[in-house]
């Protein structure tokens, strides 16, 4: 189980890289942290011709509050996120989300770039990135722009990135002072994949019903997916009536599914999503997480 | 094939290693510098047999490539030592905690890398900790009592050490 | 052979919990295990393997400038003959295990080509370039069409997909029929699992020229055997033939068949001018080292209305994947758990039928236990299932129906000698152990509101380990593995060196061993080498598998300290001028009524100057086999208690609480046994609740990594009380019995029941491992949208 022959560079600035993967070509491939990308290629699932390493470029791992929020490098590692070595302005959603990524090895050289780059929606970051409305800053040789995770994300292992474009920057808008957040994800073992991953945002009475919340869901779909009908079942409502059963044919809804059709692997999944969900939103008003 | 220079430190020593562009730190440590106390259990990242410290931080060496160490580094169990080294093999031995002693290299890295950190853990929370290391002999209850006596010894020693110097002074 | 013994009198000798003396090593990261080997020239081997089920092989392609580096079944036939795994069994149907797939490919991880090359990577780039061309056919994945009328067949003389057929009857099953008050009738199913040692399987093979001499390293629990094998089917002398385990990252049962692979790398190590190594990798783990389980059984139980156990009756499918390997044979797994339903209980009346099938999927081989995790899952599911029925606490009904220490020895259903122990006793210990009432509190505790349940469950068995001749022959199996040899040597230096057949992998052998010398000598263990795992250096044994190796390798080990210290103390007596019958040993030295001679002092004088001990025989060396003089084994016997929480709205299974009580005869060494008990319950309870390969309806193997395949972590495994009854076995050196596989037979049987005990109220059962959130929450759903129709008609039938 060994990678196939790549050629490797492990350039120093942004501007080298890109210069670098523009020469790639269509089989040039970013590595970072390589916790996602290593895998595949052991497994010969992935046979890039070209690797570009950004763990030598300095000026990516790094991160700093903006008037709006916080912009971080794309090779901040989640566990600089889990132990604040970079400012959180989600009110602790950041970290929480980090701390429930694999192990801790994992966490000490995954990068959030390459988790979004990668595109897995059982993974924390693009539904917590989705959820939060981050927006990643890419470069090219052809120039700079910037694009809303919820527009990066376009199935599974597939983005709007170019093959010759490279994402430089995340950068997360501040959660207001009143917002609520809730994150819950439902897994077999610590460290595992999600089997379902919820986020629920919004403002809420104190111990009252919430007047508004936005869910994020995640490994339900081959992206994040925004929970619209669910959200209508939840707004207005409070905490203690959101069992899991209210939520499931909304959530049929949002999935797409038919509820009368679903065989019993389809349902336990629904279930699970419901759970998941109604989860997060007691996280957010407990005030704390799961 | 594609060949690449690394230059890194590995258990303090300084090495300049000439290898394939996809050889992983592991495949590094383990085929050019016989550091075989390293494993490989999956190669996937999961079971944690191949756990080594990389710039002070336990990483998998199945999962980073020896490019990616440039200037970096590293401790295997070779080179691993001092008190909190000490005080976790003892209890290893006495709890139990390695029978075919496959996992215990990385389970060793993972589990001085906690006890290094001083912050006492439950034994769900060691459960946790180690969540990234799999053992498939000893069913666990050694290694999380080892781990915990070793993190309670080193906070211990540490505190001993701080009224010492409080009576010195 | 008296079992009466004082344990105090040696300090490092049985019953010492003294540290394991392999620790240091691996401590250090100085094990040597396959991998790590290194040898001049060394090439790595890749295989190529079908990702196909079942097909038929068209064509290999193989690029003009990989010929030299590639192997084909074509190329290898001159060197290596096929193995075919036999059974005495009536009606048994053989196929011969092809070392590289030839014309057709059974199982998706079929070994089809190799390539060599420099390293592993460039091994694998070769063998990217190997073309298998194949014509698909439809696969035999599960029971069912395995069993089908119009099933496609396995392999393509046989009729059918039945490797072979066994029935029995003891008693009148019929008659306890008729006169019992209660019967249950259930299905149940375990599904595959693989067996996962944490080192995957390895190869290397290495033809010395000058000597003639072929040295194979294999992580193998069986070098002797793979020795003869290996021999056998390159048509060589044995004599030429050495095979070598280093240190071992587990095996589990998964390192004690005969490979291809071994065959293979052997054959082509003939034919060209460097070693050769294979290291498995993880994918090849899951689809090409032997598998486990895959048992379905369908039970009928009988009880008096007291809650006597009158009769069973036992239908028993095991799909035993697509080849018989040797020695163990497809039909190991279905012999045992006919032979090991009637579990525990004194039952009068037992039938029993069982299939094993033929199937698309990796040959089944041993995994710790050997059947007996299915086997007690069924009788301890009925059990408890047939308490419900009699509103009887489950162990109750098992105290009331267990073996009794006055019935001992006591001849079972399945005509299995029980030997020794309370087997009822165990379970009252298990329920204090565990704190039975106070969980019944709890339990009743919980509001009808929460979302979670709470259950407590109990699993029951009696084991057979280190069992002789006569019960392999019972099972069909050709070869009779029975016994076992030692060597011990005392040098000039008057330190020890025992060398033994068995192959120690993480049992610590090198400490039990040296403690068994030790009780003999009085001797720190520092000054014992135990020497296992080559064929050159080791006198003739099978193994270590089938809970034996203390038994065995003990019992030899026994008998060859003994014959030795006898000679020692003649010497000593010589020496000391005093009669043999006043001389002891004692630390380190022939102790008499006036005066010691150390054993360094003793050795040197025996060895440089034989003639200052005139009347002694030469030779300070001593091998013995030894045989058990009951070959019927010492049964080891536990019942474990498992608590459970169920949360509702999932079906996620907690385990929170866990108790053991078991009687593995005298304990040779405490720490040691409480590790192997412990794994062993690690291993049920990834048996139980998170362990199994997935196949597609094309045979597509769907969870071949640890991605997909959990295995219990730090945090699925609670903390275990476990408490010994150590009843000694009248049979064995010692009294005592295996203690390796126990602790993971029952853990799925008692997980099940603490689940059926926490969903009672909805009578949910969940009767197939493992019972992940998706099949227990499922079941209570399906049960509670049951009870809701029988509520609905009863109410309309109100009306």
């Amino acid at each position: 189980m060994k990678a196939p022959d790549f050629r490797y560079h492990r350039p120093t600035t942004v501007e080298e890289a890109i210069a670098l993967l523009a020469d790639a070509g269509d089989d040039g491939k970013v590595i970072a942290g390589g916790q996602s990308l290593v895998p595949i290629m052991n497994m010969r699932l992935a046979e890039p011709e070209t690797l570009v390493d950004l763990t030598g470029v300095d000026e990516l791992r790094t991160g700093s509050k903006t008037p709006s929020g916080a912009c971080y490098g794309a090779t901040t590692t989640h566990m600089m996120f889990e132990y604040e070595l970079v400012p959180d302005v989600t009110r602790g959603l950041l970290p929480h989300a980090a701390a429930g990524i694999g192990y801790p090895a994992i966490r000490n050289r995954g990068t959030v770039g390459g988790s979004l780059a990668h595109s897995d929606s059982s993974a924390e970051w693009p539904t917590v990135m989705a959820a939060l409305d981050a927006a990643v800053h890419v470069r090219s040789v052809r120039g700079a722009r910037t694009v809303p995770v919820r527009e990066l994300l376009l199935g599974f292992f597939t983005t709007a990135l170019e093959p010759d474009e490279l994402i430089t920057e995340v950068e997360v808008p501040g959660l207001a002072p009143t917002a609520r957040w809730g994150m819950y994800k439902m897994c077999r073992k610590p460290g595992e994949f999600a089997e379902s991953l919820a986020v629920a945002l919004g403002e809420a009475e104190p111990d009252g019903p919430w007047r508004e919340v936005e869910l994020w869901l995640g490994a339900a779909a081959d992206r994040p997916l925004r929970l619209n009908s669910t959200e209508e079942a939840v707004r207005g409502e409070a905490f203690a009536d959101l069992l899991p059963d209210r939520l499931v044919a909304p959530l049929a809804a949002d999935l797409g599914q038919d509820l009368s059709a679903i065989d019993p692997t389809g349902r336990h999944a629904l279930q699970l999503h419901a759970v998941t969900v109604q989860r997060a939103l007691q996280s957010a008003e407990r005030g704390d997480t799961a | 094939m594609n060949e690449i220079t690394v230059h890194l430190k590995v258990n303090g020593r300084p090495h300049t290693l000439r290898t394939a562009g996809r050889t992983t730190l592991a495949d590094l440590l383990r085929d050019q510098l016989g550091l075989t106390g390293l494993h490989l259990g999956c190669e996937q990242g999961v079971c944690g047999a191949c756990t080594v410290i990389v710039d002070g931080l336990p990483m998998r060496a199945c999962l980073t490539l020896a490019g990616a160490c440039e200037d970096s580094d590293v401790v295997t169990v070779e080179g691993l030592d001092g008190p909190d080294a000490d005080r976790l093999r003892d209890a290893f031995s006495r709890h139990g905690a390695l029978q075919c002693g496959f996992c215990t290299p990385g389970m060793l890295l993972s589990a001085h890398h906690l006890v290094r950190a001083r912050q006492p853990l439950d034994r769900e929370e060691v459960g946790v900790a180690l969540s990234g290391n799999i053992c498939r002999c000893t069913g666990y209850n050694g290694i999380v009592s080892a781990v915990r006596e070793a993190l309670e010894g080193g906070i211990a020693a540490e505190s001993a050490a701080v009224t010492t110097r409080n009576h010195e002074e | 052979m008296s079992t009466e013994r004082d344990v105090s009198v040696r300090r490092h000798g049985v019953g010492a919990a003294v540290p394991r003396r392999e620790d240091r090593r691996h401590l250090a990261g100085q094990g040597c295990f396959i991998a790590d080997v290194q040898l001049t020239g060394l090439c790595e081997v890749a295989f190529v393997r079908s990702q196909t089920a079942h097909g038929r092989i068209r064509e290999i392609s193989v690029p003009a400038e990989d010929r030299e580096a590639v192997w084909t079944a074509q190329r290898l036939a001159p060197f290596a003959e096929p193995l075919t795994a036999t059974s005495t069994l009536e009606g048994f149907r053989t196929a011969p295990l092809p070392n590289l797939a030839a014309d057709k490919v059974r199982y998706v991880g079929e070994p089809v080509a190799l390539a060599i090359a420099a390293t592993r990577a460039e091994a694998e780039d070769v063998a990217g370039r190997v073309g298998v061309h194949l014509e698909p056919l439809p696969a035999v994945v599960d029971f069912d069409t395995a069993l089908a009328r119009d099933a496609p067949t396995v392999h393509d003389d046989w009729p059918d997909n039945i490797f072979a057929t066994t029935s029995g009857e003891v008693g009148d099953v019929d008659a306890a029929a008729r006169e019992a008050a209660v019967s249950v009738t259930r299905e149940y199913t375990l599904h595959r699992q693989a067996v996962v040692p944490l080192e995957t399987r390895g190869v290397i093979a290495h033809y010395n020229r000058s000597t003639g001499e072929l040295v194979v390293w294999s992580s193998t629990q069986t070098p002797h055997m793979i020795r003869d094998m290996i021999a056998l089917q390159l048509g060589m002398e044995a004599r030429r033939v050495r095979v070598i385990a280093p240190d071992m990252g587990g095996g589990f049962g998964a390192k004690c068949s005969v490979y291809p692979e071994e065959i293979t790398l052997a054959a082509i190590a003939t034919q060209v001018d460097h070693p050769v190594r294979w290291v498995e990798d993880r994918w090849e783990a899951q689809v090409a080292s032997t598998q486990a389980r895959d048992h379905r059984h369908r039970i009928t139980a009988y009880a008096a209305a007291d809650g006597t156990l009158l009769g069973v009756e036992a239908d028993i499918l095991v799909n035993s994947g697509a080849y018989s390997v040797h020695p163990w044979t497809a039909t190991m797994d279905a012999t045992m758990a006919s032979a090991m339903i009637p579990g525990p209980y004194r039952l009068p009346n037992y039938r029993f039928r069982t299939r094993s099938l033929a199937s698309n999927k990796t040959p089944s081989g041993p995994y710790r236990g050997v059947a007996r995790p299915a086997a007690a899952f069924s009788i301890e599911r009925t059990i408890d299932e047939l308490a419900h029925e009699l509103a009887m606490e489950p162990y109750e009904m098992r105290i009331r129906n267990m073996v009794r220490s006055e019935d001992m020895p006591y001849v079972s259903a399945a005509d299995k000698v029980y030997d020794s122990g309370d087997y009822p006793e165990a379970v009252r210990r298990a329920t204090a152990l565990v704190e039975h009432d106070t969980w019944r509190e709890r339990q009743r505790a919980l509001p009808a509101s929460a979302r979670r349940r709470i259950g407590i469950g109990y699993g029951s068995f009696t084991e057979q380990t280190a069992h002789g001749c006569i019960e392999w022959a019972a099972r069909g199996l050709a070869v009779t593995i029975g016994t076992e040899g030692a060597r011990l040597a005392m040098d000039a230096t008057g330190s020890l060196s025992l060398s033994v057949g068995i192959k120690s992998h993480g049992q610590g052998s090198e400490t039990t061993l040296a403690q068994v010398v030790s009780e003999v000598f009085d001797v720190d263990l520092d000054h014992v080498t135990v020497s296992h795992g080559d064929t050159a250096m080791t006198p003739r044994g099978d193994g270590t598998f089938a809970s034996r190796t203390m038994v065995m390798a003990g019992g030899a080990t026994h008998g060859a300290a003994l014959a030795l210290a006898e000679k020692v103390m003649r010497i000593g007596a010589v020496l000391l001028d005093e009669p043999v019958q006043d001389v002891v040993l004692r630390d380190h030295a022939v102790v008499g009524k006036k005066g010691s001679v150390t054993y360094a002092q003793l050795a040197k004088e025996f060895l440089f100057t034989p003639d200052h001990v005139p009347g002694v025989e030469a030779g300070l060396e001593v091998v013995h086999h030894y045989r058990p003089e009951v070959q019927t084994g010492a049964f080891t016997y536990a019942t474990q208690a498992a608590v459970v929480e169920v949360d509702l709205d999932t079906g996620a299974v907690k385990l929170l609480d866990y108790a053991v009580v078991e009687d593995c005869g005298t304990v040779v060494n405490p720490r040691i046994v409480d590790g192997q008990i412990l794994g062993g319950i690690a291993q049920g309870i990834g048996n139980a609740l998170l362990e199994e390969i997935v196949h597609d309806a094309d045979g597509q193997p769907k969870s071949t990594s640890f991605l997909d395949y959990l295995l219990p972590g730090a945090s699925e495994v609670p903390q275990i009380k476990i408490e010994h009854m150590a009843t000694p076995s009248p049979y064995t050196v010692f009294g005592v019995k295996g203690a390796g596989e126990g602790g993971a037979i029952p853990p799925p049987a008692a997980i099940a029941n603490a689940i059926r005990d926490a969903l009672r109220e909805y009578g949910t059962e969940v009767n197939e491992t493992p019972m992940t959130p998706e099949r227990v929450w499922t079941a209570l759903r399906t049960s509670r949208m049951a009870a809701e129709a029988e509520g609905r008609a009863t109410l309309e039938a109100v009306r």
